[in-house]
């Protein structure tokens, strides 16, 4: 039984991100796995078990800020499982998590899960709009947008490169660069939206075949999730042409 | 003054020829800013200045108001195209102003954008300030509601630096709306009709923790989206006691009655359209109209802003839904509202904002499709450059798959609208032209209650 688990739905829910485990349940399904989500309410421990995938979603600052006081509580666990096989998915404003510090506007700092040792640095105006971003050995272009108030910085294995909007990650000097992410063999943390698996069923195939070691996953025929794909990517490809003239 | 003169000269001259093209509301408003910048701090305003804000329903509630205040001998000067950021308020202001910057008219109505507002009253202070919810629309550009929220209060802390008193007219059934009193004398308007605690059927619910310290809410009685009697179990945060209020209401029939005593009857029969009737009526009171007058002005109101409009087609009626795709709680309303009356149903996404491109549809995730899971709905069609995208959407509903229809173009409306059931059609704005160029030509429009 493979196990989904997804952390506070009933608090980390913003831009419908919780349908990606839905996405990515299905795939499964139709390959053979036999898979649950498991939703952990805000204020319940999650006791994980090995291999699967652990989700957490986006929310608002004030809802992160609650949700990772809440968190530091089980970290250990959480680390412990990923060590063990567990991969985790962390989308939207959820992806500062990954790091060890949040640096909040007024000056104040309060902690991630410690996954790497970047920094996310909250900012006091929003970033939104439609990006697309490619994946280092991947075909398959990133359709998403953004919307957030947080950049990450201090990160050493960028999981995308954005070729429309904005990346996600300063430099050491503060300057904004086109990567965007954290990607590791244990993790993808990423402010990019979607949901994520709905919108980008390449990713959502590729994860299904990571968790599964199944790489037949990644020839299954195109359904109206693909096609809808192919028409937000052709849409977005055509303002990089716009946007260039 | 030679200044001011210029710019409310120029922005009437464009105004002029901006209609005459079918354009700008806007375009004039930022002409005059441009050629007298503080041309809002110079204008005269009447003593009567009601600004209208929140996610849902400004619109609508705007129209109420000056149809209340109309109906009560007042002239009322309004942005009716909806225009309502800073640009678009100036074009209304200006264009019913004379050349010394009079503005004509016992009341100023104005619909003002939740994310611009604060930019508004640096230069204007409303006498009244109403905020009717706050919720999840147009996440691209808005965020989240605790966002928007922020940005409102900043609106009204800017307009207290200016001189003159400010009455905010506020849901108090809203929690995130309820955060917002501090110094300024509040007006609170909500629902004591009895409904239970029960959430409404949703995709998500944001009222489960409160505003203030992220604690539990639980809700004595819950009418929809976030809205209902909630107390917070971890801090003294809870409902204010209303200044008025439904008493009764019921969805089937239309009928609400609001403080006990005020008898109304809406065909719009939604929870969404009972709380604009109430906001409008509340406000109107507060701007010095009388119960009585108030009460039959919009009892029975017909809306004008062409959201809701209905087409007889041999026996059968074909009613149009426009819903902005962004914002699910208005959107659920609809599906509920279709899925009660029962027929088909038909939904165009083509484009997904008006105002700016954006390919994000993670809304679609947020809006209950299973609304459309009952037998009272015959078939759906889904329309539109985003037709895949719906497809895959209702795959993850329990709709039965052989109800569903995408048509590949949208040549191919006027043909799924001529079977025999009535039909339900939702659409955003943006797609709304569309949708009407496809109709069978045969359709009779009628002005009438749905």
């Amino acid at each position: 039984m493979i196990k989904l688990y997804s952390i506070y739905p009933d608090l980390l829910n913003l831009y419908g991100e919780s349908a990606s485990l839905t996405a990515l349940q299905r795939t499964l399904l139709q390959c053979g796995y036999e898979t649950e989500i498991v939703p952990v309410p805000f204020g319940e421990t999650p006791t994980f078990t090995e291999g699967g995938l652990i989700h957490i979603g986006a929310g608002t600052e004030n809802r992160l800020t609650y949700g990772a006081a809440a968190m530091e509580a089980w970290s250990d666990g959480l680390k412990a499982a990923m060590e063990q096989g567990s991969y985790l998915l962390l989308t939207g404003s959820a992806a500062e998590l990954a790091c060890q510090t949040v640096r909040h506007t007024d000056g104040r700092e309060t902690k991630g899960l410690g996954l790497c040792d970047a920094v996310a640095v909250r900012t006091k105006t929003r970033q939104t709009g439609d990006v697309l971003y490619r994946m280092s050995g991947e075909e398959s272009l990133l359709a998403s947008f953004l919307n957030k108030s947080c950049y990450l910085q201090g990160v050493d294995t960028p999981a995308f490169t954005a070729i429309l909007g904005e990346g996600g990650i300063l430099d050491s000097a503060g300057k904004l660069t086109d990567w965007e992410g954290i990607a590791t063999e244990k993790m993808l943390a990423t402010f990019a939206l979607g949901p994520l698996f709905m919108r980008n069923p390449w990713l959502k195939r590729c994860i299904a075949a990571k968790l599964t070691g199944d790489r037949r996953i990644l020839s299954l025929p195109p359904d109206a999730a693909d096609f809808g794909y192919s028409v937000t990517v052709d849409a977005l490809k055509a303002r990089i042409s716009a946007n260039s003239r | 003054m030679i200044r001011m003169m210029m710019a409310i000269l120029c922005c009437k001259t464009a105004a002029f020829v901006g209609r005459l093209i079918g354009k700008g509301s806007s375009m004039p408003g930022k002409l005059a800013l441009r050629i007298c910048p503080d041309l809002l701090v110079r204008l005269k305003l009447p003593e009567t200045v009601i600004a209208v804000s929140g996610s849902n329903g400004k619109t609508s509630t705007v129209e109420m108001i000056v149809q209340i205040l109309q109906a009560s001998g007042k002239q009322v000067c309004w942005n009716r195209e909806g225009s309502n950021q800073t640009e678009g308020v100036t074009t209304t202001l200006v264009r019913n102003a004379d050349l010394r910057g009079r503005v004509r008219g016992d009341a100023v109505v104005l619909e003002s954008d939740e994310q611009y507002a604060r930019y508004t009253f640096r230069h204007l202070k409303p006498t009244h300030f109403a905020v009717l919810n706050l919720l999840r629309d147009q996440m691209t550009r808005n965020g989240h509601p605790e966002y928007i929220l922020s940005k409102l209060q900043e609106a009204v802390d800017t307009a207290n630096r200016l001189p003159g008193e400010m009455t905010l007219i506020l849901n108090g059934d809203d929690p995130l709306c309820a955060t917002l009193a501090g110094n300024n004398p509040v007006i609170w308007f909500g629902s004591d009709a009895p409904r239970g605690p029960a959430a409404p059927a949703a995709m998500y619910d944001d009222g489960l923790f409160c505003p203030v310290c992220g604690g539990h809410m639980t809700y004595r009685n819950r009418t929809y989206a976030t809205f209902g009697t909630f107390e917070c179990e971890a801090c003294d945060f809870s409902r204010p006691t209303l200044d008025h209020a439904i008493t009764f209401a019921d969805p089937e029939t239309g009928e609400i009655t609001v403080d006990g005593a005020v008898n109304l009857h809406t065909e719009l029969k939604t929870w969404y359209n009972f709380y604009n009737m109430l906001a409008a009526y509340t406000v109107a009171l507060a701007a010095g109209a009388d119960s009585a007058s108030a009460a039959m002005a919009i009892d029975d109101y017909v809306f004008r802003n062409g959201r809701v409009r209905s087409w007889i087609l041999g026996e059968k009626r074909l009613v149009l839904l426009t819903a902005k795709h962004e914002n699910t709680t208005g959107y659920d309303q609809a599906l509920e509202l279709a899925a009660r009356r029962g027929g088909d149903v038909l939904i165009l996404v083509d484009a997904i904002s008006r105002k700016y491109f954006t390919g994000e549809t993670s809304w679609l995730w947020d809006i209950n499709f299973d609304l459309l899971n009952t037998p009272n709905i015959r078939r759906i069609f889904l329309a539109g450059q985003y037709g895949y995208d719906l497809e895959n959407r209702f795959s993850y509903t329990g709709v039965p798959g052989d109800k569903i229809y995408r048509l590949d173009s949208l040549s191919q409306i006027a043909e799924a609208l001529g079977s025999e059931n009535d039909v339900y059609m939702i659409t955003c704005f943006a797609d709304r032209a569309k949708l009407l160029a496809n109709l069978p030509k045969n359709a009779e429009e009628r002005s009438e209650n749905l």
